[in-house]
């Protein structure tokens, strides 16, 4: 594309996000969330393939299906308690209808039938502002509401996410199908902590953005697409060892940095005397897990037979901007669980 | 402490370069098991010593400590290394199991039951990648599979333990352990809350009911994961069990049926073993039945099962890895573990029958092998809580020293498959696995005060 054009694609993208969070007016909000949406379009849809195009457009009504929505609450509020300041939720009408509106556009259960659908529709570039950029100005939305009404829509989306995650990732082979249910699941673990202590969720909500953001930039490299092209030696050994412990790190194994995105919630449950949740929330997990440790045994742990031309190839792949990036986010993932102390912050 | 962890730590990264002395590694990693022996404490009665702000050894962690660092050299000495220039698989292989006694020496070692229970399940990532990575067969991708999720079925209750614990008595100290106490809020809560915080034990020890990842680990496993796994891995539910039940003083109606549970899988696994046709199979099957007693003499919690149940920890880890060290000795040379074919090598082996002697006569508990001394310590206090108990075990023992003469006649006695003849001669590498084995269990004999001495 042109290198101009995406250029102000990008910085109305990354204009978008912020005019979201840091607003005080619903109008900019939704203005932020519409414009952060239209600039993705052509950055997603410029390859002009069928699948990249459908993708793109299922994308964009679901987006602004639920930007509108979320105006109509903004609205409602307004016409209840006669300010359009952010601050001033009161009502559960329109908290509710905020909340389905970032609900659909986040991607939690029970509105998730969009994700894996645009997800495996587009390459692993567009993958990441999907799944990761695009998640900031909802969740910064959604946790902002949690500080002002609690309510207990929260805790049922996230137990069906993280069960709809662990499920729907099962009978998978390809990558962006399963990395998309995986984020759904993680998803529900971090606004379940929003019920309760949101300020905690922002330092989940980070962790699991730098975890995925890794993982998708080496599955970029490698043209990883499907199950069965993991095996490929494309990409340099050490980045399959890597990937293999980022994604071990997202199944919330410890000593990695991903088990504090378990550790964390627990905690946060049981202080508030919550115990009963957390059995579907450790079901969720350990079904993903499962699919995590698939795609680790078919990058590292199984070398299928190759001919012996292949065997050895140190090939840069996809992209070499990706390398450092990858290098910066993995000790992240690996010594994560120093920041342990960071959350004894909050409580 | 920090020396031992410094010690391993350093291993795995000298490890990485390109051209290293195997030599100077393994006399690193033969010091630090010397220097882990000082841990040891013959003062006759429970106390910490090494103490720092978070790790410190006690009389129950001191012979674990010593164990796994025991099997490190032992595992380098297994692994046939070929010296001189060293391929990225041998570093491989030998970084993972120095990564997993470093992670077993912090598990010991620790004293926050949080810290514990992150070591606990870092040791779950090496075992698992040396388990599918450098397995043989097809199978080891589910052994892989069976082998992480039963261990997390259990260990992910006992997270939940932890944070209730710490929510609890706003300490995860475990020298405190002994002074707070857990009120449940129902009749049920609290044995619920024993329940959930033992599960993951007795997964990873394994009792008879959650035992079946085992069988599937071993044999897929190559020998230093199966040394390792036997040795110690199944070692980290009965500490870990020991550590835990100073929180429950009073669980007795649950407790009682896990006893019999674990006594009544001691006889099954028995029975199982003279019907198993995979060497390997056999002494895994043998490691069940073991650790299920273990596990019921844990849960009996009297001075005498505790104190049966370290000495048979320490005695069992050190006679199951010889066995798989024996094993594959044979299955290298065979690249076979059937039992109808592993047959009659006294014939054509020169000093291996002693040691698979020794190791037979140990695993069925012959005195005054240490093997002994922790069943029959523990066999009295079961017996001593419960008299019904007394033929289930009796019945137990005398099934275990079926099995074990039957692993020893088939190995050595029997007539040999005539197209095993022709045989490496065993080389001084491996005489010097076994002997290390084995030396420990003698001198136990003469000093069994500092593998059994536990009183809270």
């Amino acid at each position: 594309m042109n290198r101009l054009v995406n250029a102000f694609l990008l910085t109305s993208l990354i204009a978008g996000t912020s005019l979201v969070i840091f607003s005080n007016h619903w109008f900019p909000i939704w203005l932020g969330l519409e414009l952060s949406t239209l600039s993705i379009i052509p950055l997603l849809s410029y390859t002009s393939q069928s699948r990249s195009v459908e993708a793109t457009l299922k994308y964009f009504l679901v987006q602004a299906f639920s930007a509108a929505l979320l105006l109509n609450g903004a609205v409602l509020n307004l016409w209840i308690s006669n300010s359009w300041d952010v601050n001033s939720i009161t009502s559960p009408i329109s908290y509710f209808i905020i909340t389905a509106a970032l609900i659909i556009k986040l991607g939690l259960a029970p509105c998730h039938f969009w994700f894996p659908d645009v997800l495996s529709g587009l390459p692993f570039l567009s993958t990441i502002i999907i799944a990761c950029w695009q998640k900031i100005a909802p969740m910064f939305l959604l946790l902002s509401l949690s500080n002002l009404v609690s309510s207990e829509i929260i805790i049922v989306c996230s137990i069906l996410s993280v069960l709809v995650g662990g499920w729907g990732g099962l009978n998978q082979i390809s990558v962006r199908k399963i990395l998309a249910y995986s984020s759904i699941g993680h998803l529900g673990w971090i606004t379940c902590v929003a019920f309760f202590i949101p300020e905690v969720s922002y330092l989940l909500f980070l962790f699991y953005i730098l975890n995925n953001t890794a993982i998708l930039l080496i599955c970029h490299n490698g043209s990883l697409y499907y199950l069965s092209s993991l095996s490929k030696s494309n990409v340099v050994p050490i980045t399959a060892i890597l990937f293999s412990i980022a994604l071990l790190s997202l199944g919330g194994l410890p000593p990695l940095g991903g088990f504090i995105n378990k550790v964390i919630p627990l905690i946060v449950f049981s202080l508030n005397g919550n115990n009963f949740i957390i059995p579907f929330f450790l079901i969720g997990s350990l079904i993903s897990l499962f699919f995590y440790i698939r795609i680790v045994f078919n990058t590292s742990l199984t070398l299928f037979p190759q001919h012996s031309l292949n065997i050895v190839s140190f090939r840069t792949g996809n992209s070499s901007l990706s390398q450092p990036i990858i290098s910066t986010l993995i000790p992240i993932t690996i010594w994560g669980l120093l920041l342990l102390p960071i959350f004894f912050l909050f409580i | 402490m920090l020396t031992l962890l410094s010690v391993s730590i350093s291993t795995i990264v000298l490890i990485n370069v390109k051209k290293w002395n195997w030599n100077a590694l393994f006399v690193a990693l033969a010091m630090m098991t010397f220097l882990s022996i000082t841990t040891v404490n013959n003062s006759g009665s429970a106390s910490w010593s090494f103490l720092s702000h978070s790790l410190a050894v006690d009389s129950l962690s001191a012979p674990l400590i010593i164990l796994s660092c025991w099997l490190a050299p032992l595992c380098f000495l297994a692994q046939n290394v070929v010296k001189g220039n060293s391929s990225s698989l041998q570093n491989g292989f030998l970084a993972l199991t120095c990564s997993i006694i470093f992670f077993l020496l912090l598990t010991f070692s620790s004293l926050n039951i949080l810290s514990f229970f992150i070591c606990f399940e870092a040791t779950l990532i090496p075992t698992l990648v040396l388990i599918t990575r450098w397995g043989a067969n097809v199978e080891r991708l589910q052994a892989g599979t069976y082998f992480l999720f039963y261990t997390l079925f259990g260990s992910l209750p006992l997270l939940v333990s932890i944070v209730l614990i710490s929510q609890t008595t706003s300490t995860l100290m475990i020298p405190i352990s002994e002074i707070v106490t857990l009120q449940g809020n129902t009749f049920f809560s609290i044995n619920i809350w024993w329940i959930i915080t033992i599960v993951a034990f007795l997964v990873k020890m394994p009792v008879y009911g959650f035992h079946l990842w085992l069988p599937k680990a071993h044999v897929e496993a190559p020998v230093a994961g199966s040394m390792i796994l036997a040795a110690i891995l199944l070692k980290l539910g009965g500490y870990g069990i020991i550590r835990m039940n100073a929180y429950f003083p009073d669980v007795t109606t649950l407790s009682a049926i896990l006893t019999v549970i674990c006594c009544w899988g001691t006889l099954i696994t028995s029975i199982l073993c003279t019907r198993q046709t995979d060497l390997k199979a056999l002494i895994a099957y043998s490691s069940v039945g073991h650790m299920s007693l273990v596990a019921a003499g844990t849960i009996v919690f009297s001075d005498w099962t505790i104190s049966g149940a370290i000495m048979l920890m320490i005695a069992h880890g050190l006679v199951s890895s010889a066995l798989f060290a024996l094993a594959n000795i044979l299955y290298e040379r065979t690249h076979t573990r059937n039992i109808f074919i592993t047959r009659g090598f006294k014939m054509i082996t020169v000093l291996l029958p002693f040691w698979w002697l020794i190791s037979c006569a140990a695993n069925l508990g012959l005195p005054p092998l240490p093997n002994l001394i922790g069943e029959l310590y523990i066999i009295t206090g079961i017996i001593s809580w419960s008299i019904f108990l007394a033929p289930i075990l009796g019945v137990a023992t005398v099934f275990g020293a079926i099995y074990s003469l039957l692993i020893y006649q088939n190995t050595n006695t029997q007539s040999i498959v005539l197209s095993s003849m022709s045989f490496n001669e065993i080389s001084p590498r491996e005489h010097i696995l076994i002997l290390f084995h084995l030396l420990p269990l003698l001198s136990i004999i003469v000093a069994p005060n500092s593998c059994m001495v536990w009183s809270n």
